[in-house]
């Protein structure tokens, strides 16, 4: 058996870089992306950074700073992201076909089959061929761990001196400097609720972590934590995902244009978001057995409310109209006209393949009207690919767009709009 | 029965009757292409080919016009009498490749012009 070899491919701040691209002006001043709604800070460039801009910064707390800094803001652009995202993978498949999408910025590649003598190298040459194929900066971490991949590319991206890449697939003392540096809330699955707890036993970084005994770090955290030790250790727990495993949820949320108390508009953004996950259900060929909605106020005004309601769906379905139905029923009793309401989530859960289903034969299950349905709503799927999203919908999606998120800085669709193309002046 | 009239809406969005069977679908959903395609003349690297719309007639003896598409491609080997997009001041100009200032820098060479008469 060869041994195990990974790389982490992650994009250096995506959305800031996206839109670089196009804006060569934009090379060197701060950049920051605004979630939709032009909420919240997405995506930060080195120089946001620095001006202590943070993650997930609210907008309209930051509006001086960005005015007083000369702070560039972008609605995000995620036509524009998903099209150059998807150039990366193409160009990182043409690597190895042995790539995992691990999320619209990073790709882990297993380099157990490639014949390299220095990585080192090798990871320049992909940063290279990334940079100059689609005109983005990444950072390249090797491991022979999927876990000491994702802390190589965290240390590269960190450390200018590294310029990107960062190969720990020597030996493990050559890794001891870099797990040091780590701070345990920085290693892959450790997160904000497990910070705290390790901290408290002493454990601050990745290397503390590296060197707990594994029955330990089990009582810790339990067969979670075992397996955490040995990846840091150099031994491979997580491999290659990369056929399609079912997705567990699929959730779609928007902010109101407006606060609102208007049952109409948020029961039309409940339908609009609920077709939108139910024909991505369709489009992956699953059904859904449960619903919910999160109907929120904001939380950054004095008497946050916030509503929950679960449904449980009587027949699996991924028909978007009998699930907003659904929701729409549970909604009314806990609605309150009082609140302005300022952000819908719809959340689908308990997936199951349609085809699972007629291999069960569930005796609650009435299988042909599921597939008239299926049928009927395959039709509705295809027009609305051939004429335009929205060609057809339900009668409760309203158009009238109230609570469509604003973007009112999104740059133009570049590389996905005939009408959008960047423009280029002749060299006077 | 009027099976044989009856539009079923494949995954493609493209309607077909059943009934006499077309041999050119079945190709197609093994990837085979038929008629031509324009991307296969005019895209060798879909991941680092990009579009821009020129915008300015200085060029037109050049063949690229005010309006015209051009495809650029980011990995295309660079010679000095290529046409290329490049940086300068701030903005991405058209130019030739040895014309550019010393400060610009290529961003990648146009591959192909597009000018359309009728649209």
């Amino acid at each position: 058996m060869t041994a195990s070899l990974f790389a982490l491919i992650d994009c250096d701040n995506f959305f800031v870089s996206c839109e670089r691209l196009f804006r060569p002006a934009l090379q060197t001043q701060p950049v920051v992306i605004l979630s939709s709604n032009d909420g919240c800070v997405v995506s930060r460039s080195r120089e946001a950074k620095l001006l202590g801009i943070p993650m997930g910064a609210p907008a309209f707390k930051y509006r001086q700073i960005f005015k007083d800094q000369g702070v560039v803001q972008f609605s995000a652009n995620f036509e524009l992201y998903g099209d150059i995202s998807e150039r990366i993978i193409r160009v990182l498949t043409r690597i190895t076909p042995l790539t995992e999408v691990y999320s619209v910025d990073e790709s882990f590649l297993d380099l157990s089959t490639l014949t390299v003598t220095d990585w080192q190298t090798w990871g320049r040459a992909v940063r290279d061929r990334v940079w100059q194929e689609v005109g983005v900066p990444v950072s390249v971490g090797i491991a022979p761990s999927k876990t000491l991949a994702k802390l190589a590319g965290e240390r590269a991206k960190k450390t200018d001196a590294l310029a990107g890449v960062l190969d720990l697939s020597g030996p493990p003392e050559q890794r001891s400097p870099y797990l040091q540096q780590t701070p345990i809330q920085d290693v892959w699955g450790i997160g904000r609720r497990l910070a705290p707890r390790l901290k408290a036993e002493g454990i601050y970084t990745a290397l503390d972590l590296a060197d707990l005994r594994p029955r330990y770090a089990q009582q810790l955290m339990g067969i979670h934590g075992r397996q955490l030790v040995a990846e840091l250790n150099g031994k491979c727990c997580h491999p290659l995902e990369q056929v399609g495993k079912v997705r567990q949820t699929i959730m779609h949320g928007r902010m109101f244009g407006e606060d609102t108390n208007q049952f109409f508009i948020i029961e039309a953004a409940i339908a609009s978001l609920t077709n939108k996950a139910a024909s991505q259900l369709r489009a992956e060929h699953l059904l859904a057995r449960s619903a919910a909605m999160y109907l929120s106020t904001n939380r950054n005004k004095p008497g946050y409310r916030r509503v929950v309601q679960p449904v449980n769906l009587q027949v699996p379905t991924a028909d978007g109209g009998q699930i907003t139905e659904q929701l729409i029923a549970a909604l009314k009793p806990s609605f309150n006209a009082q609140c302005q309401y300022h952000r819908v989530n719809i959340l689908l859960h308990d997936l199951l393949s349609q085809d699972s289903l007629q291999a069960n034969l569930f005796d609650t299950t009435d299988l042909e009207a599921i597939q008239a349905t299926t049928a009927r709503l395959g039709a509705v799927d295809a027009l609305n690919k051939r004429y335009g999203r929205q060609t057809v919908h339900y009668a409760a999606e309203d158009l009238s767009n109230a609570w469509q998120p604003k973007r009112a800085l999104r740059s133009p669709r570049y590389t996905t709009n005939w009408e959008e193309l960047p423009q280029v002046h002749p060299l006077e | 029965m009027q099976d044989d009239l009856q539009p079923l809406a494949n995954s493609d969005g493209v309607s077909v009757h059943s009934g006499f069977p077309n041999p050119g679908l079945a190709r197609r959903k093994q990837g085979e292409r038929l008629a031509l395609d324009l991307n296969q003349l005019l895209i060798k690297r879909p991941s680092s080919t990009y579009l821009f719309r020129v915008s300015g007639h200085t060029w037109a003896d050049q063949g690229v016009h005010d309006g015209s598409v051009v495809i650029v491609d980011r990995a295309q080997r660079l010679h000095t009498n290529d046409l290329v997009i490049a940086w300068h001041d701030g903005s991405l100009v058209i130019a030739k490749h040895r014309q550019l200032p010393p400060t610009a820098e290529p961003w990648g060479v146009v591959t192909a012009v597009i000018h359309q008469y009728h649209t």
